[in-house]
């Protein structure tokens, strides 16, 4: 019925029932996703639904600057943050792009690590998340990493966004997205790391 | 010459391609001299493959398509 994304936009700018349908089938999972690294379960399908009538609203004015989906997680992403600041739950962007106090420690006066890195015992993905305990511990570390650094790990890491297309969808600067991922990052290697080292969840761990 | 803080505070940015090519140098030189490094390089790689497989977008069920589809356009 759609077959190019431009047949489907098109249909939309129309305010035609089925085409909607088709995006909201194509994209629901996708935008529900990223709404829930951003607002949490709980809020995750008010705001796409807002997200909806705010796509309903505007697509007659899309530019086609991005893909129709790039423009969907973008309305998602502002659905989410304009919630979280009504709530004053956004957190400031400095004080997530803020260096993690212990990888300001983990260096010697020389820059050299102290302590080194240890060996983990598995050396691929599938392998360390066979492990349920490290799996369910991740999963909760992710749950409550800052808003807007779990939303970049999921754009990027989960959904395998671009980072141009993460600044788009998330209104931030390349070099603030990069911070973002590698804080991100760092604090998921330092919850591997500890459970490498105790047998234990890092969600005690600052 | 990067230190070990450097190849940390960069591994981001190399892996994403943003660095330029003194950076690029340095950091690939560090990494074949310092073992420490080469396993921090090689367990942040597996720690992103890690969130990777994390999670999935969930797949909607019918009814949460027509629930969604119903509040945007109330069937007249």
């Amino acid at each position: 019925m759609f077959e190019t994304e431009e047949d489907l936009i098109a249909g939309m700018a129309r305010g035609r029932d089925d085409a909607f349908r088709e995006a909201i089938t194509r994209y629901q999972s996708s935008m529900k996703y990223l709404a829930r690294s951003l607002v949490g379960d709980k809020l995750a399908d008010e705001v796409v639904q807002e997200a909806w009538f705010s796509a309903l609203k505007s697509i007659a004015k899309f530019e086609r600057r991005s893909t129709l989906k790039t423009w969907l997680l973008r309305i998602v992403a502002n659905e989410g943050k304009t919630r979280l600041r009504k709530e004053n739950r956004l957190s400031s962007l400095d004080a997530i792009l803020e260096a993690d106090p212990h990888f300001t420690e983990r260096f010697d006066d020389s820059g050299h690590w102290s302590p080194k890195p240890g060996q983990w015992e598995e050396d691929s993905p599938d392998a360390l998340i066979t492990r349920d305990e490290l799996r369910q511990c991740m999963e909760a570390l992710i749950a409550v990493l800052p808003d807007m650094q779990s939303a970049t790990l999921n754009l990027r890491e989960q959904q395998g966004y671009s980072l141009t297309d993460i600044c788009n969808i998330l209104e931030v600067s390349e070099s603030n997205v990069r911070v973002l991922l590698h804080r991100a990052r760092l604090r998921l290697f330092r919850c591997i790391e500890h459970f490498q080292q105790t047998g234990e969840c890092c969600t005690t761990l600052r | 010459m990067f230190s070990c803080r450097d190849i940390c505070d960069n591994a981001t940015n190399h892996l994403e391609g943003s660095l330029n090519l003194g950076q690029r140098l340095q950091m690939r030189l560090h990494l074949l001299i310092c073992d420490a490094c080469r396993r921090f390089y090689a367990q942040l790689q597996l720690t992103i493959g890690v969130s990777a497989k994390l999670g999935k977008p969930p797949e909607p069920s019918e009814e949460e398509i027509e629930a969604v589809a119903q509040k945007l356009m109330p069937k007249t």
